[in-house]
């Protein structure tokens, strides 16, 4: 009896770490979520963009950061910066071109943690036909159960830059900045 | 003043062609001085979008660079050669069908009714411009006016198409017409002072094929052009000649009086074009 007790038990140790130590899956909320940029007009202000329509999923294993996975998918005709004729522009040919390149994405590779709540991800941006490396900074805001619908939820601010340019984006460069800043913040939801 | 990138553009390209076309006169060969034309509208592409695209072309808008090019150096191997009339007639009818179909190839695996009456257009559009071109490139100068016309008629084309660009969400096209504007404009003013007959095959497939892919790409690909200005355009490279017939006696005007004229009536759809996106598009104007 004492040796089936101490058998059960062992195996209930072993689920429960097993348990802890696996990355858990999380599908980005859109609701809760927001991709913008921003970029120099000029040299006068920074001109703010977001994209209104994206998704994505995380595997995120706080113990075990650089086993995470994250891609997030982004459709480049919701690219909106609050003045139509420029989102026609932005949305055309010679820039985001939607027709031809309707979506961009970003694949996480390199998953690097700084402390508890920083850390880089490293990824493969692909925008406009062109892949190339990006690296965001990552900040995990909280880790725990939404209080509102008591699903598992994590978020997250990521803060990253790219040359334009990188991707064969170079119209009006000079008067328009080469340097695309990301803000990116993120909820998102434990699959269940 | 050359802060701004579309006057610098401008600028580049109207000395550009100054250079180019005062060292082909150095040489008597139409079909050296020809290729000044789809240079400037090379050199415009390029100081556009400040880079030569790579190769293969990703997107529509690096196809609109090498399409230039390749119709261009077609032009000027039919340029050496003798008795083409008939392969450049075919060759009027068969670029704007390829340049439709490249251009337009991200589009066509959804096909519909529109998108192919756009197509079909675009194509029959482009036959007629590359017809009208190579016309006026191979009759007589006192029959179409010459390569002065025919220089007047592509910048007529480009200045034309530059608003029509704009309203239809590509500034950069507006950027790329307006510094090939300025380009042509200096290769139009050495022709005028001494004329080399430089307006041939080169010119007609190199800048029309050009022009025709720029056109394709705002239509197919960017999708918000307004195809009733577009459509307006096609009166330019005809209004020259009906005028003439019209209006102008060939015993009443002669010479160089009568390219000038001539010239003035092809350009004069631009107010047309102009006239029509003002009444269609006072709110993004205003």
């Amino acid at each position: 009896m004492r040796r089936t007790l101490a058998f059960v038990s062992t195996i209930a140790a072993l689920l429960v770490s097993a348990t802890a130590g696996r990355a858990a899956d999380y599908a980005i909320d859109p609701t809760h979520s927001h991709i913008l940029f921003t970029i120099d007009h000029l040299g006068f202000a920074k001109m703010v963009g977001l994209f209104g329509d994206f998704s994505g999923n995380i595997s995120f294993d706080a113990n075990n950061v650089p086993a995470s996975k994250l891609n997030v998918s982004i459709k480049t005709g919701s690219l909106q910066t609050q003045f139509a004729p420029r989102d026609k522009d932005l949305k055309g040919a010679d820039w985001f071109n939607v027709t031809e390149f309707p979506e961009m994405t970003f694949v996480g590779t390199d998953f690097v943690k700084k402390d508890d709540q920083t850390g880089t991800v490293t990824g493969n941006l692909t925008l406009h036909g062109v892949t190339k490396p990006v690296t965001l900074n990552i900040v995990v805001n909280k880790v725990g159960q939404n209080p509102l619908d008591k699903i598992d939820s994590a978020g997250f601010s990521a803060r990253g830059m790219f040359k334009r340019s990188d991707f064969g984006m170079k119209t009006y460069l000079g008067a328009i900045g080469d340097d695309i800043d990301l803000i990116i913040e993120i909820e998102a939801k434990k699959k269940s | 003043m050359l802060e701004n990138p579309i006057i610098l553009a401008a600028l580049i390209c109207f000395l550009l062609g100054l250079v180019l076309s005062g060292l082909v006169r150095l040489v008597r060969s139409s079909a050296i001085a020809s290729t000044v034309l789809p240079i400037i509208f090379l050199a415009s592409y390029v100081l556009t979008y400040q880079q030569v695209p790579t190769f293969p072309p990703v997107g529509s808008t690096n196809k609109i660079f090498y399409i230039a090019l390749a119709a261009a150096l077609i032009g000027f191997a039919l340029d050496l050669l003798s008795r083409t009339a008939n392969y450049r007639k075919l060759l009027a009818a068969i670029m704007p069908l390829l340049i439709v179909g490249w251009i337009g190839f991200p589009r066509f695996a959804k096909p519909d009714v529109e998108l192919m009456a756009i197509a079909v257009g675009l194509w029959l559009g482009g036959i007629a411009l590359l017809w009208r071109l190579d016309t006026v490139a191979t009759s007589p100068a006192e029959q179409n006016g010459g390569s002065i016309v025919g220089t007047a008629m592509l910048m007529a084309l480009l200045l034309a198409f530059a608003p029509v660009a704009l309203l239809g969400g590509s500034s950069t096209s507006l950027m790329l017409c307006l510094a090939a504007v300025a380009g042509l404009a200096a290769a139009a003013l050495w022709e005028l002072l001494v004329p080399r007959n430089a307006f041939s095959a080169s010119a007609v497939f190199g800048v029309g094929c050009g022009f025709l892919a720029m056109i394709d790409t705002v239509t197919l690909i960017t999708r918000e052009v307004d195809l009733v200005a577009l459509a307006l355009l096609l009166l330019i490279p005809y209004a020259g000649e009906l005028s003439a017939r019209l209006l102008l006696p060939q015993n009443r005007f002669r010479g160089r009086v009568r390219q000038v004229l001539v010239g003035t009536f092809a350009a004069s759809p631009i107010l047309l074009v102009m006239a029509v996106l003002l009444l269609r598009h006072r709110e993004s104007i205003s």
